[in-house]
C-alpha cells in the first residue's frame, strides 16, 4: 500500500482558503485520488464548459455537479464494489492553493477524503518512478492495490443503451459459464498477474480464467486485417515513452464491460499506460475508446502492487453449477432461447 | 425482514448486524442485485446433497424438508474458490451428507436459492464466510 498517502489526512481539510473559487477555476482535468480506509484510489476528474453551466466527469462518466454559497463544490460519485453493488459518494470539497480537497461522504457519514489536483500538477498526489526506462523492470508477480473509482454509469449511445438494457447478467454473463469476459474485464479482475518479458514482447499472464496479454515491443504495427482478429484478448503493441510503457490494442471481439454488461465493440481501440510509482506499484491507466457505445472515451486507473509471493494457480472454473442452478431454478429453457443475443 | 423462502421450512432470525454490514449500497442493473432480494434475508436447514468445489462459485446443493415432507434443493452460493480458501475453508469442510444452516440473502422470486453469509455446521460451529457477499459473476 502506499505508506506515503497515509500522511494525507484530515489536516488538509484545514486548509485556509487563499482566495474565493469561481466555477472557471475547475474547467480541465484532474487527477483525483480518493483515500478511504487504508486504501487510495486514483481517477480522472474533468469540468467542461456546456451551454448550461459546467460540466463534471469521473473517469468519463457524467456526475452530478453543484457549487454552494460558500466556495464548496460537491460531486456525487456513482462506483460500484468488487461485488457489483452500486454505491453513492459525496466528493464535498475546496479549491485552495491549486488544489481540491474535502471529504467523502456515504449515506451522511464520513467515509474519507479526497484530492484533486490539475492534471499537469499531478506529481503533487502521484509521483512516478524516477527510474531511467532502461532500468524499468516490470516482470514478476504483481496483485491487485486498487480498481479504481469504479465509476459505474456513463453515457451510452443508443446503440450502447440497447446493449445494455438486453443483457441479464443471471444468464448472459460469460464468466458464468467459465468463458473470459475480455481485456478490460481481466484488467479488472481480483486475482494476480504476471508478467514475463520475453524475446519480442511482454506476456502478460492473468490467474483470472487463465487469460493472457501478449504485449509486442518489436515496433511492429497492427496487421492490416486487426479489426477482424475478434478475441478476447486483442492485438497488443507497445512502446516507451519516457518512464511508461503505452500499450494500444485493437482486435477485440465484442465483449463485457463488468458483469453488468456494460459493452464494448469489435472496433472498440484500448490504451493502457503503464508506469510505476516512487512506490514502487505499477498503475494501468485505461482508455476506451468505442464510439459505437460510448459518447465519450471510458478511463480507469487501477494500480498493481508487487507480490512476489503470490501464487498464479490454475483458475479451476466449471460450468457445471451454471447450469445446475437453472436446472434447479427451472430457467434452463429461457436459457437456450437467449442464444441469438448472448455473446 | 426476512421473508418465509416459500415452501421450505426456515428459521427466522433477527439479522441487522448483517444487513449493516453492507453499508448503503444501491441497487440498479448488476448481476448480484437480480440474482439475491437483498432485502430479504432469510435461513434454510437442511442436508447437503452436493458439494460443487471449482470456480466461478462454489456452490453446495441442500435438500431442504418442505412441509408436506417432501424435499427441495436449494441453491447456497458462496464465492471463488481463492475467497474459500482464503477463509480457511477446504472441499471437505462441507460434505455430503452434512446437515447445515445457512443464513444469507434470498433468491428473487422465490427461486430456491441463497446467498450464504452464516453457515452452522454438523459439529456446531458457525462460521461467518465473508464480511459481505459478493455478486455472482466476479
Amino acid at each position: 500500500m502506499n505508506r506515503r498517502f497515509a500522511r494525507f489526512g484530515l489536516g488538509l481539510l484545514a486548509a485556509p482558503l487563499i482566495a474565493a473559487a469561481g466555477p472557471e477555476d475547475f474547467e480541465g482535468e484532474w487527477l483525483l485520488a480518493l483515500e478511504r480506509a487504508a486504501t487510495i484510489d486514483f481517477g480522472t476528474l474533468e469540468f467542461e464548459p456546456s451551454p448550461e453551466g459546467l460540466r463534471a466527469y469521473i473517469d468519463g462518466g457524467p456526475v452530478d455537479l453543484r457549487f454552494g454559497e460558500d466556495d464548496s463544490v460537491t460531486v456525487t460519485l456513482d462506483w460500484s464494489d468488487s461485488g457489483d453493488r452500486l454505491h453513492e459518494s459525496l466528493l464535498e470539497g475546496r479549491l485552495s492553493d491549486g488544489m481540491i480537497t474535502g471529504r467523502i461522504l456515504e449515506a451522511g457519514d464520513q467515509v474519507g477524503t479526497w484530492r484533486a489536483v490539475p492534471e499537469k500538477d499531478r506529481a503533487r498526489i502521484l509521483k512516478e518512478s524516477a527510474l531511467p526506462p532502461g532500468l524499468i523492470d516490470l516482470s514478476g508477480t504483481w496483485s491487485v492495490g486498487s480498481r479504481g473509482t469504479h465509476k459505474d454509469s456513463f453515457d451510452l449511445t443508443e446503440a450502447g443503451r440497447a446493449a445494455d438494457d438486453a443483457y441479464d447478467p443471471t444468464l448472459d454473463d460469460p464468466h458464468l459459464r467459465c468463458v473470459s469476459g475480455g481485456l478490460i474485464r481481466m484488467l479488472d479482475g481480483p486475482f494476480p498477474i504476471e508478467i514475463i518479458p520475453r524475446k519480442d514482447h511482454l506476456l502478460v499472464l492473468f490467474q483470472y480464467f487463465e487469460e493472457q496479454q501478449r504485449i509486442y515491443m518489436d515496433g511492429r504495427s497492427f496487421p492490416e486485417d486487426v479489426d477482424s482478429l475478434q478475441s478476447a484478448m486483442g492485438y497488443s503493441i507497445g512502446r516507451w515513452e519516457g518512464p511508461t510503457l503505452v500499450v494500444e490494442t485493437r482486435g477485440l471481439s465484442e465483449a463485457l464491460w463488468d458483469s453488468r454488461g456494460m459493452p464494448t465493440s469489435a472496433d472498440a481501440r484500448v490504451t493502457q499506460r503503464l508506469y510505476l510509482d516512487e512506490s514502487g506499484n505499477l498503475h494501468n491507466e485505461i482508455t476506451l475508446v468505442d464510439p459505437q457505445n460510448y459518447k465519450r472515451p471510458v478511463l480507469r486507473h487501477a494500480y498493481w502492487t508487487y507480490d512476489p509471493d503470490a501464487e498464479q494457480q490454475e483458475y479451476d472454473c466449471d460450468p457445471h453449477s451454471f447450469y445446475r442452478s437453472l436446472d434447479i431454478e427451472g430457467r434452463l429453457e429461457e436459457y437456450w432461447g437467449r442464444s441469438r443475443t448472448r455473446r | 425482514m426476512a421473508q418465509m423462502p416459500r415452501n421450505a421450512r426456515w428459521v427466522a432470525a433477527s439479522l441487522t448486524a448483517i444487513g449493516t454490514l453492507l453499508g448503503s449500497p444501491l441497487y440498479a442493473h448488476h448481476g448480484y442485485a437480480l440474482s439475491y432480494d437483498t432485502d430479504n434475508i432469510g435461513t434454510i436447514e437442511g442436508v447437503v446433497e452436493d458439494v460443487f468445489w471449482s470456480n466461478p462459485h462454489v456452490q453446495y446443493y441442500v435438500a431442504v424438508e418442505q412441509e408436506d415432507g417432501s424435499t427441495e434443493t436449494w441453491i447456497v452460493e458462496t464465492h471463488n474458490l481463492r475467497m474459500l480458501q482464503n477463509a480457511g475453508w477446504t472441499r471437505d469442510t462441507i460434505e455430503v451428507g452434512d446437515t447445515i444452516k445457512v443464513t444469507g440473502y434470498l433468491g428473487r422470486e422465490g427461486r430456491p436459492r441463497i446467498a450464504g453469509m452464516t453457515f452452522e455446521l454438523e459439529d456446531g460451529s458457525v462460521h461467518e464466510l465473508f464480511g459481505e457477499v459478493k455478486s455472482s459473476s466476479e
